[in-house]
């Protein structure tokens, strides 16, 4: 009985070194269960890569599209420029997000453009545009150059002939020269189409 | 032994914080990221002042009217006459189906007959070099349908299969041969002495005309 005693003393005893030693080998390999972490340090390496990468093609468009605006698809391969910029869409003229006019149902009232229904100058955007010149021909001169009247357009694919030519007639009379048109670049199989179209049924 | 621990222990970054921006960095911006190119169409449009020709031989002038009622195409001045299966006296090309009736207005207009019309006279001498058309479209016709028009018209295409042996635009046989096309390009020498590859043009210049009344 005693010598059985002392095999279950011995054995606990043994059990007891047997655990602390695990514990110490535990502890030296960082397991220890009080200190567990994961290891984040490729995780943050990825997610700084993927937030300078983001954070360069955030600022690097000149031409920014607004919300609401279907631009019409093109196999143009031309690259846009740092230029005035005018967004045509259903809800308005906007210059630099700021809108100029309201649009209903497509056009512009008779009451905004000289000439009444028939005319072809917008007033209020005539006015806005005429201070714009003013603002590039004095940073012009500034830099010693020649003020171009360059003008981009972004314009939804819904908006008629009519209230474009309306738009360009009226920069036209306030000294603009040449205009773009912003596209997205597609296939001929698209072109004229917008991205988010209802699917070709012919 | 527990100071030594408790300087072990702040010498570990917390980088929670920073993780949490970064979470939240990414997923706005993802966002806001604009996966397109965005490119751009040169256009002009008569200036008011522009007079007529100094010598007494009138301008060459190749005009493209476009309506619902489909394309019109007009060579110095005398309209070309309406295409095959088109009704006689109407516009030179027909649209494929009832405009009126199409959600998207560019998938009812025949682009393959017009690119065809385009490139037809694009190949006799006497317009080989000019590079000008007018584009002018009904009050009604959507920025859509002209951003096609001027695909169509400004530079050449031949199917895809050729693209990389073409020096020149071809006629396209039907329209899925048209919407697989591609531009061929030619070795061109700007201004400066620059070599480069450029695009074989067919009427690179768009004007824009004043809108023509609905009808």
């Amino acid at each position: 009985m005693a010598a059985e005693q002392k095999t279950q003393k011995q054995l606990e005893m043994e059990k007891a070194l047997t655990d602390r030693l695990k514990a110490k080998r535990r502890a030296k390999r960082g397991y220890d269960s009080g200190k567990n972490s994961l290891g984040l340090n490729s995780m943050m390496d990825m997610m700084t890569i993927i937030l300078v990468f983001l954070l360069k093609s955030y600022g690097e468009e000149p031409i920014v599209i607004l919300p609401g605006t279907d631009v019409p698809i093109s196999v143009a391969e031309t690259l846009p420029e740092d230029m005035t910029v005018l967004t045509v869409n259903k809800e308005g003229i906007f210059m630099a997000r700021e809108r100029v006019l309201e649009i209903e149902e497509g056009r512009v009232s008779g009451n905004f453009k000289k000439g009444g229904e028939s005319g072809l100058i917008i007033e209020p955007l005539e006015a806005k545009l005429r201070k714009e010149v003013e603002k590039l021909k004095n940073i012009a001169m500034t830099n010693q150059k020649t003020f171009e009247g360059d003008m981009t357009i972004i314009a939804d694919q819904s908006i008629s002939y009519r209230l474009l030519v309306e738009v360009m007639q009226t920069a036209i009379g306030t000294e603009f020269k040449r205009f773009r048109f912003a596209v997205i670049q597609g296939g001929m199989a698209e072109s004229g189409r917008y991205p988010s179209a209802p699917e070709r049924t012919n | 032994m527990a100071k030594i621990a408790k300087i072990q222990d702040a010498e570990d970054l917390n980088l929670t914080p920073i993780m949490n921006v970064v979470l939240v960095l990414i997923p706005l911006m993802l966002l806001s990221v604009v996966f397109m190119t965005i490119t751009v169409i040169e256009v002009t449009m008569p200036q008011r002042s522009a007079g007529a020709a100094q010598n007494g031989e009138p301008p060459k002038r190749l005009q493209l009217f476009i309506s619902e009622q489909g394309f019109t195409v007009v060579e110095n001045q005398s309209q070309l006459p309406a295409v095959e299966n088109c009704p006689p006296g109407g516009p030179t090309i027909c649209p494929i189906k009832d405009v009126a009736d199409c959600e998207v207005k560019t998938d009812c207009h025949n682009w393959r007959l017009l690119y065809n019309t385009l490139l037809e006279i694009k190949q006799k001498p006497e317009w080989v070099d000019h590079e000008q058309i007018e584009i002018v479209a009904d009050s009604s016709v959507n920025f859509g349908v002209l951003v096609k028009a001027m695909d169509i018209s400004r530079y050449q295409r031949v199917p895809h299969a050729e693209g990389e042996a073409a020096t020149k635009g071809k006629l396209l046989l039907n329209d899925a041969e048209l919407n697989d096309s591609v531009t061929p390009y030619t070795e061109a020498t700007d201004a400066e002495g620059n070599t480069g590859k450029v695009p074989v043009a067919m009427f690179p210049v768009v004007v824009l005309g004043l809108p023509t009344v609905s009808q």
